[in-house]
């Protein structure tokens, strides 16, 4: 491959150079967020699920939610003109429930349908009423998305490796951070 | 049994020359190539093309299951070409799916010569290639064929040799030469019957001997062999009876079937033809004056040979040194004959050394300079001393003439192997280098195997097995992707999509990549809906 001249060689660099300054000039890439960056360990707090876009120009007709091992108790809230479902996952160990019964299963994915497709430019939410687990303060969980639209599908499923940062992703999974416990609790 | 001989003498006259008469001169052309392809190899077209077009540098012929369309995931498929002169066109059928396409195809050039080769085309975007099997004839079916080209050309040249020795430096022995004809014209009978069906298999890439597929055979072979057969039939019937009109007949016949293999191989492919053609008549005339000659010798020279002409020692000198002058000419005439067709098939002195074909043209060279060596021992040394040292020379002079026998026989063989091989293939084909070859975490459950290969025109291929801790995945992924970055250049990220093979055991991909160095391969992978891995390496691209 030694055969390519100095001046292609170049011409790539020059070529990706531009491409690099067109996307940083671009406006923030649209994605799926969370309307929150942190939450306090042992809360149960609103997790709104935002966006504002489609699969590029077409319309959004659904949301799959993807839940993290750790989060055992997951709520959707009621959402008026969402068809919402729940599939379920039975935990390897049961665990203890706030309120002492036993949890033997968890919420895995939970996918929001749209009774009409919500074009694109319409901002629009889904929200879970979540515990957010405890003894896990500092970490970072990722809630991988599916957008599902009328014509294709966004997975917002992409999480940043060692040393990546997360704004350097193409399609980002939404993510949270747990801060330690409110006094006020 | 007069009458029914006669008969059949009457046949076999028939048959020979209307295998003459049949005899159309043929457009010639220099050996056939692929000249070009419409689309042309490596193309990404945006939609399934029609049909694909093949042009060659000569006419050709298709041949039947030749032709056949390759993609990953779906079995081949089988497609009838249609052939215009030297343009063959495949209709492709109307619903390819968008991936890399492989037509494999298979022609016949004028001069009997099979060829094959694959053209890679993409719709859409491209996937990983297909392995095309390559097309090998049995090894078998080509030395088949090579064994009976050579028992053709042995009997066709010792027949003719030895009826040329009758009418010259050996007339007193016609009698005993003719029985010995009985066995050669047998020999070129059976050789040329014999090569039919082993040069169908190799045209048609059969790995079988068919009568079937002979008559795929271009008629010019079949021409031939008729001659062949014909003339030598004709030459065994002429030899029951000894009338002088009867020698002259015989003689006539076997020249005219020496010269058959004329009407195939190179000779009839190669301009300038008229060139080509005396040089090849007056090659086949010569080399067959020397192998009857040195048949008739060791026969001669035998301690208790019949043959007349060599039963007395003064008679024995006298044929051996009327032989070795004529024989003298003959090798003159081989060297000039066939340096000629050499410089007309070789286009370069390169040639000699870069194709197979040059190579063995060279161990037939050096074969026929060790026997002239042998000769010139017999004319310079041992002939002179002869009359003085009969005896003791004598079982010397046998000797020598036994050796340049037998070094003949093997150079009949030599040719026999040249005129069935194409002067255009070059020896050695390009291999793909692995870059990488390894294994790449994704994450704590998957890994990925993976394979990166060099495959010229700065392409590199890469090859990917996922597999998760508890073994091979039950499902095809949804996507595996592959991505190129060169963080010392900035380039990339060169994104490529790796396609499932039939099996879904491993994806794969080609991609151009724009300047060598430590690239980095990043493989991503969507283990579950939610789920996308990644593992990277870095691979050094020459």
């Amino acid at each position: 491959m030694d055969t390519r001249s100095p001046l292609l060689k170049l011409l790539g660099a020059l070529a990706t150079g531009v491409a690099l300054i067109l996307a940083s000039g671009m406006p923030a890439a649209a994605h799926v967020g969370l309307s929150a960056d942190s939450y306090a360990a042992g809360s149960t707090s609103m997790v709104t699920f935002g966006f504002g876009h489609g699969c590029g120009d077409s319309p959004t007709t659904s949301l799959a939610i993807q839940i993290p091992e750790e989060f055992t108790t997951v709520q959707p809230v009621y959402a008026p003109g969402w068809h919402i479902e729940v599939e379920k996952e039975t935990l390897a160990t049961p665990v203890a429930g706030s309120h002492g019964q036993q949890i033997t299963e968890r919420p895995a994915v939970i996918t929001f349908t749209a009774d009409e497709p919500i074009e694109n430019g319409i901002y629009a939410m889904v929200t879970l009423r979540v515990t957010i687990p405890e003894g896990l303060e500092g970490e970072t969980f990722y809630f991988p998305v599916i957008q599902g639209c009328s014509e294709g599908e966004s997975a917002w499923i992409e999480i940043p490796q060692d040393g990546q940062d997360a704004h350097d992703l193409e399609s980002p999974a939404p993510s949270m951070t747990i801060t330690a416990a409110d006094d006020d609790h | 049994m007069q009458c029914g001989l006669r008969a059949s003498l009457v046949v076999g006259l028939l048959l020979f020359v209307i295998a003459l008469m049949t005899l159309s001169p043929h457009p010639a052309s220099a050996h056939a190539m692929l000249l070009s392809t419409e689309p042309a190899e490596g193309t990404i077209l945006d939609t399934a093309p029609e049909q694909v077009t093949l042009t060659f540098s000569e006419p050709v012929s298709v041949v039947d299951g030749g032709t056949v369309l390759y993609v990953r995931g779906y079995d081949p498929r089988p497609l009838t070409p249609a052939v215009q002169d030297e343009t063959v066109t495949v209709s492709l059928p109307i619903d390819l799916a968008d991936g890399t396409y492989a037509l494999q195809w298979r022609v016949i050039s004028a001069d009997g010569h099979p060829m094959a080769g694959t053209l890679m085309f993409s719709i859409g975007q491209p996937s990983l290639a297909v392995d095309v099997p390559i097309l090998t004839t049995s090894s078998a079916m080509e030395w088949g064929m090579n064994v009976s080209v050579w028992a053709k050309y042995l009997g066709l040249l010792a027949t003719t040799g030895l009826l040329i020795g009758g009418w010259s430096y050996a007339r007193s022995d016609w009698r005993a030469l003719i029985r010995i004809v009985r066995w050669t014209a047998m020999l070129a009978i059976l050789g040329a019957v014999l090569e039919l069906p082993f040069a169908a298999a190799v045209q048609t890439g059969h790995d079988r001997w068919q009568w079937a597929s002979m008559r795929q055979l271009d008629s010019s072979s079949l021409i031939a062999a008729v001659l062949v057969v014909a003339g030598m039939a004709v030459v065994l019937m002429l030899s029951v009876r000894d009338r002088f009109w009867s020698r002259v007949a015989a003689t006539v016949v076997a020249v005219i079937a020496c010269l058959a293999p004329l009407l195939t191989g190179h000779t009839r492919t190669q301009l300038p033809e008229s060139v080509m053609m005396f040089a090849d008549a007056a090659h086949l005339l010569a080399a067959s004056f020397w192998l009857g000659g040195l048949i008739i010798l060791t026969l001669g020279l035998r301690r208790s040979g019949h043959l007349v002409s060599f039963a007395t020692p003064a008679g024995a000198i006298a044929t051996v040194s009327r032989f070795s002058t004529l024989a003298a000419w003959s090798v003159l005439l081989l060297a000039g004959s066939g340096t000629a067709m050499a410089w007309v098939i070789l286009g370069t002195p390169r040639d000699l050394i870069d194709t197979d074909y040059g190579r063995d043209l060279l161990l037939k060279v050096a074969l026929v300079l060790v026997i002239v060596v042998l000769a010139a021992l017999n004319r310079f040394r041992i002939l002179p001393r002869l009359e003085r040292d009969y005896d003791v020379l004598l079982p010397r002079l046998r000797r020598l003439v036994v050796g340049e026998l037998m070094l003949l026989i093997v150079v009949v063989g030599v040719t026999s192997v040249l005129v069935q091989q194409n002067p255009n293939t070059v020896a050695e084909a390009v291999q793909p280098t692995v870059l990488f070859d390894g294994s790449i975490p994704l994450d704590k459950d998957h890994t990925a195997t993976v394979i990166v290969r060099d495959t010229g025109d700065e392409r590199v291929t890469v090859v990917v097995a996922i597999s998760s801790s508890t073994g091979p995945l039950d499902e095809p992924l949804d996507s595996v992707n592959a991505e190129w970055t060169l963080p010392d250049e900035g380039l990339g990220p060169i994104t490529v999509r790796l396609f499932p093979d039939e099996l879904s055991t491993s994806y794969g991909g080609t991609t151009a990549l724009p300047s060598s160095g430590d690239w980095t391969l990043t493989i991503r992978a969507r283990i579950d809906r939610f789920t996308d891995s990644r593992g990277s390496v870095t691979v050094s691209v020459p």
